[in-house]
C-alpha cells in the first residue's frame, strides 16, 4: 500500500501533540482537546476530568510528557 | 487496517533534540473511554501505564500478592499489576494484558506482549510509525 493510500492516526488532538512545543509541562499529564491543552497537572484522573468539564460532550486525549529519557523496560 | 502516525520531536538530556515514536490509542474499560498518547517502544516487553491512568479506569489493588516488578535496564524495579485491558488502535479493537505500574514516573509505553503478535509495525526514517493488521 502505498503512503497516499494509507490511513492517517492523526487526530486534530495527535496532529497538535506532535507539532507542539510542549516542554513547559514535562512530567505532567496534558488533556488535550482540537488544538489546545485544556487541562493539565500530576494526577490523570483529575486532569481528564476537568477537562470533560471544561468540555462536556468532547472526548479529550491525555498524553504524560516524559521528564527525560523514555524507560526501556523488561518484563521480569 | 493501516494506520500511520507521526514521529515526536522531543529534548533529550543526552542528544538534545530527538524523535520519538508515539501512537494514539483508545483505552476501553467499562463506561470510559480513554484516547491516550502512547511512546512506541519495541524494547519493551509489556504495555505500560502509570498510576493514575490505571485510576482512571477503574483498577483497583485486591491482592497485595499480585504486585510484581519491572526493571528497565539498569534501574531499579518498579511496582507494577498486570491487567487486562481493551484497547483500540484505529479501528481495530484487541485486548492486551498490560502493566498497571504503581508510581508516576513513566510515560505510557505501548510494549510488545499481545501487541506485536497482531500487527506489522515499522518505523520509517525517523519519521513515521506505520501499523498494520495484515
Amino acid at each position: 500500500m502505498t503512503e497516499r493510500n494509507r490511513k492517517q492516526g492523526m487526530s486534530p488532538e495527535f496532529d497538535f501533540f506532535v507539532r507542539s512545543d510542549l516542554s513547559r509541562y514535562r512530567g505532567k499529564y496534558v488533556a488535550m482537546v482540537g488544538k489546545k491543552v485544556v487541562a493539565s497537572g500530576d494526577h490523570a484522573k483529575k486532569v481528564w476530568e476537568a477537562a470533560r468539564k471544561k468540555h462536556p460532550g468532547k472526548l479529550p486525549t491525555l498524553a504524560k510528557l516524559p521528564r527525560e529519557e523514555v524507560l526501556v523496560l523488561l518484563w521480569r | 487496517m493501516e494506520i500511520e502516525f507521526d514521529f515526536r520531536a522531543e529534548g533529550s538530556g543526552l542528544f538534545g533534540a530527538i524523535r520519538r515514536p508515539v501512537a494514539r490509542v483508545v483505552l476501553e474499560r467499562g463506561q470510559v473511554k480513554l484516547p491516550e498518547i502512547f511512546y512506541v517502544d519495541s524494547g519493551a516487553d509489556v504495555t505500560l501505564i502509570p498510576l493514575s491512568v490505571g485510576e482512571l479506569l477503574g483498577f483497583t489493588i485486591l491482592r497485595t500478592h499480585e504486585i510484581t516488578e519491572i526493571k528497565g535496564i539498569g534501574e531499579k524495579g518498579v511496582p507494577i499489576l498486570i491487567r487486562r485491558l481493551k484497547m483500540w488502535l484505529g479501528d481495530y479493537g484487541f485486548t492486551a494484558r498490560v502493566a498497571w505500574c504503581l508510581t508516576e514516573g513513566v510515560p505510557p509505553l505501548l510494549g510488545r506482549e499481545d501487541v506485536f503478535k497482531l500487527f506489522s509495525i515499522t518505523f520509517e526514517r525517523n519519521r513515521a510509525t506505520v501499523i498494520r493488521t495484515a
